[in-house]
């Protein structure tokens, strides 16, 4: 069995030479990032809300994540989403020590990439911040209907 | 020498068009401008696509509005926009300017160019995005020369939920990439110049962010 912290240092290595050529666009180019696993599951919903919760299921079953919740604004498009201990946090530790901002949440990509398939709503990542000592990020993202 | 750096800076990026055909012959000298760009290795990785037909511009035109609008909203509700047009006090003017951005009306004049000429690139080169980039801004300033005007809308490709679409819809190889889709018309509006840092802001002597002594 190969060390974890080995795929932990080629992801971040991979993520800081990304960052270095793209700079904040890097995002844009990420977005899919996480995607591949959610497809292999069989995610369904009738609500936005149902297939957060189905997705967030089979994360916590695959023990990608350990938690995530999350809270509507009343406008109901700014979604706030908190994750625990996620198993990318090491990943952004390192990455932080090396300059380079948190740019790619995988679950949350996962998570607005079957919202937008299901449901046909606009889905984008307004901004990401990680807590590495509580072991808990927050991101807020909007979720709505395009014209 | 003067006319080049004339050219260079009374070009702007164009998001209004006549709707005026543009001859073949101007678009084969926008390309021929892009040509003879520089590239590693002079691996000459771009390809360019000349794009007419209104389906095809009306597609991008979307995909560039879905792209800037999902951008846009999310700076909006978390209040960055806001910040970002601080200094804007008229309330209309602001409302309008945030309902351009959200809307992703923005970057669906895409649509409305009579041509868009598509930027891509091969990537089996060392240098690509400097090649490609290289070879767009040449192909500016000849339209610009010319009498057109360009704008570079990168809201279709930059995303990669956008990308995939956009390159199915030019049917893209892979080994390639877009870069930029470049929109070309006869300008109908003439906007001022975007502010520019000093040369002294962006200008460093022998080492990053030492200045002359005069410049501090």
């Amino acid at each position: 069995m190969i060390d974890s912290s080995y795929f932990r240092d080629i992801i971040s290595s991979l993520e800081k030479v990304l960052y270095y050529e793209r700079g904040r666009g890097a995002y844009f180019r990420s977005t899919m990032v996480g995607t591949d696993f959610i497809d292999r599951k069989l995610i369904g919903g009738n609500t936005s809300e149902e297939v957060i919760e189905n997705c967030v299921k089979e994360m916590r079953e695959n023990n990608i994540v350990k938690d995530a919740s999350y809270k509507k604004d009343k406008d109901g498009t700014l979604f706030t989403f908190e994750i625990e201990n996620c198993m990318h946090l090491p990943i952004e530790a390192k990455l932080k020590e090396e300059g380079v901002p948190t740019y790619i949440c995988p679950p949350i990509n996962m998570i607005l990439w079957k919202i937008g398939e299901i449901m046909d709503l606009a889905v984008e990542i307004a901004d990401i911040t990680v807590d590495q000592e509580l072991g808990k990020c927050t991101i807020r993202v909007v979720v709505f209907k395009q014209d | 020498m003067d006319d080049l750096l004339r050219i260079i800076k009374t070009r702007r990026s164009i998001r209004r068009y006549k709707d005026q055909y543009i001859p073949d012959e101007l678009l084969e000298r926008i390309i021929e401008a892009g040509r003879w760009s520089p590239s590693g290795d002079n691996g000459q990785p771009w390809r360019f696509i000349i794009v007419r037909d209104p389906k095809t511009k009306k597609a991008l035109g979307k995909i560039a509005a879905e792209g800037s609008g999902r951008r846009f909203t999310a700076e909006y509700f978390t209040g960055r926009m806001q910040e970002r047009f601080e200094e804007l006090k008229d309330p209309v003017k602001k409302d309008k300017a945030f309902k351009k951005l959200t809307s992703g009306e923005v970057s669906s004049f895409l649509a409305d160019a009579p041509v868009i000429i598509v930027v891509c690139a091969k990537l089996d080169v060392w240098d690509v995005s400097y090649d490609a980039a290289m070879a767009t801004q040449n192909m500016l300033l000849m339209a610009h020369a010319l009498g057109l005007g360009t704008c570079v809308v990168v809201a279709p490709v930059s995303d990669m939920r956008d990308d995939i679409k956009v390159m199915k819809l030019l049917k893209i190889p892979y080994g390639y990439k877009i870069f930029a889709p470049v929109a070309i018309g006869y300008p109908d509006e003439s906007p001022n110049p975007r502010p520019r840092l000093s040369l002294e802001a962006i200008t460093f002597y022998e080492e990053f962010d030492r200045r002359r002594k005069n410049d501090r």
